[in-house]
């Protein structure tokens, strides 16, 4: 009688082991595939060196003019030097200094990389938006080392900047173009006019987008 | 009286079997895994060069380094993926990344630094080691499934979402990247049927 309830218990054993198999059989569904997706692309860059109009030697007082002097800065391409012209005014008793402390003028240089546009044109945008003058202000001129604040700004100094509307990239993307721009100089400065001044900002944004 | 202490072996043998069933079962029997979205980083920017990071969570925001930025009007969404397993069951999933191989053109600019596992609120996720996660699941309300009337178990389906974490380097010119990662079920423990 034992050995029958004996045999019974280990087929009821059996039968466990047996299902058991049964249920690993479904595991091949526990495990499964998920994608990942990304893309990289290179974020387009922009970047501008200031202009320097230069340090001049201007005689105090009335030079004799009727309108103030114009310094044209300019710059023949990307790898020469600037260039001073007085284009407009007098420009008796008005000299560009040439001490090698005061840096000599330089065009404003803005490049751009990475862009998505190859061997095609970005448009540049400028705030404010037209050529209206700069109205100069007494600050510090980091070209011009040893070149103290001027006490009183003197009336009529201004700047103009002329900005390009588009530049061309080359096949990686790559641009470069150059701002330059004029100067008046006034008549009839006093000895609190002298020294150094800047200009507010001038605010360029390129876009791979006609805006 | 050999005979009886054989049985004895036989059915705490057996009854251990049972056991291991119920308490930690390996074979991850009843659970059923299947891949619902992709894992979408969109388009990432940064200078040539330039290092950075980005994090997607379960709910598909990211969140970048400062030099990094998502491209607009490209969709960025978690990966999700449907379990179904026991009810009350807690399970260990383990996420492996593939290299997608000759395909994948980004691998050394962008560098998946972690995955990340997010449940439903009544779903409790704990990270064990890096790529293996505890996913505790909660009592079935319904009863057993129909479709499968000769199952043991009541089941609970539930979406577990897939986060990343990833190091990326600025590229000189436009890539796109892909990985697969498998997830598979290494364990489950069934606290009671």
């Amino acid at each position: 009688m034992k050995t029958k309830n004996q045999r019974r218990i280990l087929g009821l054993s059996l039968s466990a082991l047996l299902s058991l198999n049964v249920l690993t059989a479904k595991a091949e569904q526990a495990s499964s595939s998920i994608q990942i997706y990304a893309g990289l692309e290179p974020v387009m860059t922009f970047e501008c060196t200031a202009i320097n109009f230069g340090v001049y030697q201007v005689a105090r007082g009335d030079r004799g003019i009727s309108e103030p002097t114009r310094a044209s800065l300019s710059k023949a391409n990307a790898s020469s030097q600037a260039a001073i012209a007085f284009t407009k005014g007098n420009n008796n008793k008005i000299a560009l200094s040439n001490k090698p402390e005061y840096g000599q003028p330089q065009a404003g240089t803005c490049t751009v990389r990475s862009s998505q546009v190859r061997n095609g044109s970005l448009y540049i945008t400028r705030d404010p938006v037209d050529s209206t003058a700069m109205a100069f202000s007494e600050g510090s001129n980091p070209f011009a080392s040893g070149l103290a604040l001027a006490k009183t700004k003197a009336n009529g100094i201004e700047g103009y900047a002329t900005v390009p509307t588009t530049v061309t990239t080359n096949s990686d993307g790559d641009g470069v173009f150059t701002i330059v721009g004029e100067l008046d100089i006034p008549n009839n400065l006093t000895a609190d006019n002298y020294g150094s001044y800047k200009a507010p900002a001038l605010t360029i944004t390129v876009s791979e987008t006609q805006p | 009286m050999i005979m009886r202490r054989l049985m004895a072996l036989m059915l705490a043998a057996t009854s251990l079997h049972s056991m291991s069933l119920l308490a930690a079962d390996s074979g991850c029997e009843g659970v059923f895994i299947s891949a619902v979205y992709p894992l979408n980083l969109g388009v990432l920017q940064l200078r040539q060069g330039d290092t950075g990071w980005v994090f997607i969570d379960g709910t598909g925001a990211s969140t970048s380094s400062d030099l990094v930025s998502q491209a607009a009007n490209r969709p960025v969404s978690a990966g999700m993926i449907r379990v179904r397993a026991p009810e009350k069951s807690t399970l260990t999933l383990g996420l492996e990344v593939i290299d997608s191989g000759s395909e994948n053109l980004g691998t050394k600019a962008f560098k998946i630094n972690s995955l990340h596992v997010y449940g439903a609120n009544n779903v409790k996720v704990r990270q064990l080691v890096p790529g293996r996660f505890e996913i505790t699941l909660p009592e079935s309300v319904s009863g057993l499934p129909a479709d499968r009337p000769d199952t043991q178990y009541r089941e609970v389906s539930t979406d577990l979402h897939i986060g990343i974490e990833a190091s990326l380097t600025g590229v000189s010119q436009p890539i796109e990247t892909h990985y697969s990662v498998d997830v598979s079920c290494l364990a489950i423990t069934q606290l009671s049927r």
